[in-house]
C-alpha cells in the first residue's frame, strides 16, 4: 500500500513537472510566435516601401519609374528625375494591397515642397517614412514616402 | 522516492527549458531586420547624395556638399572627406557611423577620392 502510495505521488508529481515544462514550452512559442507575426508585417511595409522608392529613383518604368533616360548612353540616369514623370506616377496600384500611402512629398533644398500624393484623412498610426534624395529638374529634392499599413493589417508603430 | 525517475524529470526538464530559451533567443528576429532596412536606408541615402554630386564631379564644393548632407540627414553627426580635405559637423548623433566611399576620375583623368560617414544613434 505504501510503495504504491510513493508511486502514485512520484508519478503525479512528474506529471505536473511536464506539464508545467510544456506550459512553459508553449507559452514561449506563442509569444513568439505572435510577435513574429506583427513584426513581420512591419518588415514587409519597410521592404515595399523601400523597394517602391528605389524604383522611382533608379528606373524609367512606364508605372513607377521617374528617372530621365539617357538616350545617347542607352540608361537612365538614376536620382536625376523628371517632374513631370514623378506627377505622373500611378499611385492607383497601392489601392488594393496591404498597404496605404499616406504622403509622398518633395522637398527641394531652397524650402519649396509639394505633395504628389496626400491622403489626409488616413488614420496615422503604424506608418513609415522612407526619404530618398535625387535631382527633379536639376534642383537638389529630397523624397519622402509616408506608407502605412492597411487598417486589417495593424502591428505596433515603429515610427 | 526513486531517485533514478527524479533525475530523468528534471533532465527532461532542463531540456525543455533549453529548447525554449534556444527557441526564444536564436530564432530569427524580425525586429534587428527592420533595423538593418533603416541603416539599408542610410546608405541609400549616403549613395544618392554621392551620385548627385558626381553628376557635377567638375564643380565640388566641400561646405556644399555637407550642406547637402545635412539637408538630407538633419541634426545627425556627418564627417565627409574630399581628397585631402575634412570637414565635420557634430549633431546629436555619436554611434552607428554608416560609411560611403567613391573614386572617381576628372576630365584630366585625376585620381579623386570621396568620403560621407553618417552617425545614426
Amino acid at each position: 500500500m505504501k510503495k504504491g502510495f510513493y508511486f502514485s505521488v512520484e508519478l503525479l508529481f512528474s506529471f505536473l513537472l511536464i506539464l508545467l515544462a510544456f506550459f512553459f514550452l508553449f507559452f514561449f512559442l506563442s509569444e513568439k510566435i505572435t510577435s513574429e507575426k506583427k513584426e513581420s508585417e512591419s518588415l514587409k511595409l519597410y521592404l515595399n516601401t523601400i523597394k517602391f522608392l528605389d524604383v522611382v529613383v533608379k528606373t524609367n518604368d512606364v508605372n513607377f519609374g521617374a528617372a530621365i533616360p539617357d538616350i545617347q548612353l542607352k540608361r537612365v540616369k538614376s536620382n536625376n528625375l523628371s517632374l513631370e514623370r514623378l506627377k505622373s506616377l500611378n499611385f492607383d496600384f497601392f489601392a488594393n494591397s496591404d498597404f496605404k500611402i499616406s504622403f509622398f512629398r518633395v522637398t527641394f533644398k531652397d524650402g519649396n515642397s509639394f505633395y504628389l500624393f496626400n491622403d489626409s484623412n488616413r488614420k496615422q498610426d503604424n506608418c513609415i517614412i522612407i526619404e530618398r534624395f535625387a535631382l527633379v529638374e536639376n534642383k537638389k529634392a529630397l523624397l519622402s514616402l509616408k506608407n502605412c499599413l492597411s487598417d486589417s493589417n495593424e502591428f505596433k508603430g515603429i515610427r | 522516492m526513486n531517485l533514478k525517475a527524479f533525475v530523468s524529470i528534471l533532465e527532461l526538464l532542463i531540456l525543455f527549458f533549453l529548447f525554449s530559451f534556444f527557441l526564444l533567443f536564436f530564432s530569427l528576429n524580425n525586429s534587428q531586420l527592420n533595423e538593418k532596412l533603416l541603416e539599408l536606408n542610410a546608405l541609400q541615402k549616403e549613395h544618392d547624395l554621392l551620385n548627385v554630386w558626381l553628376s557635377d564631379f567638375e564643380n565640388l564644393n566641400l561646405n556644399e556638399m555637407l550642406s547637402d548632407a545635412k539637408f538630407v540627414f538633419p541634426n545627425k553627426t556627418i564627417e565627409l572627406s574630399f581628397d585631402d580635405s575634412f570637414i565635420r559637423f557634430d549633431g546629436i548623433t555619436k554611434k552607428k557611423p554608416i560609411k560611403a566611399e567613391a573614386y572617381f576620375f576628372d576630365l584630366q583623368l585625376k585620381e579623386h577620392f570621396i568620403q560621407l560617414k553618417v552617425f545614426l544613434e
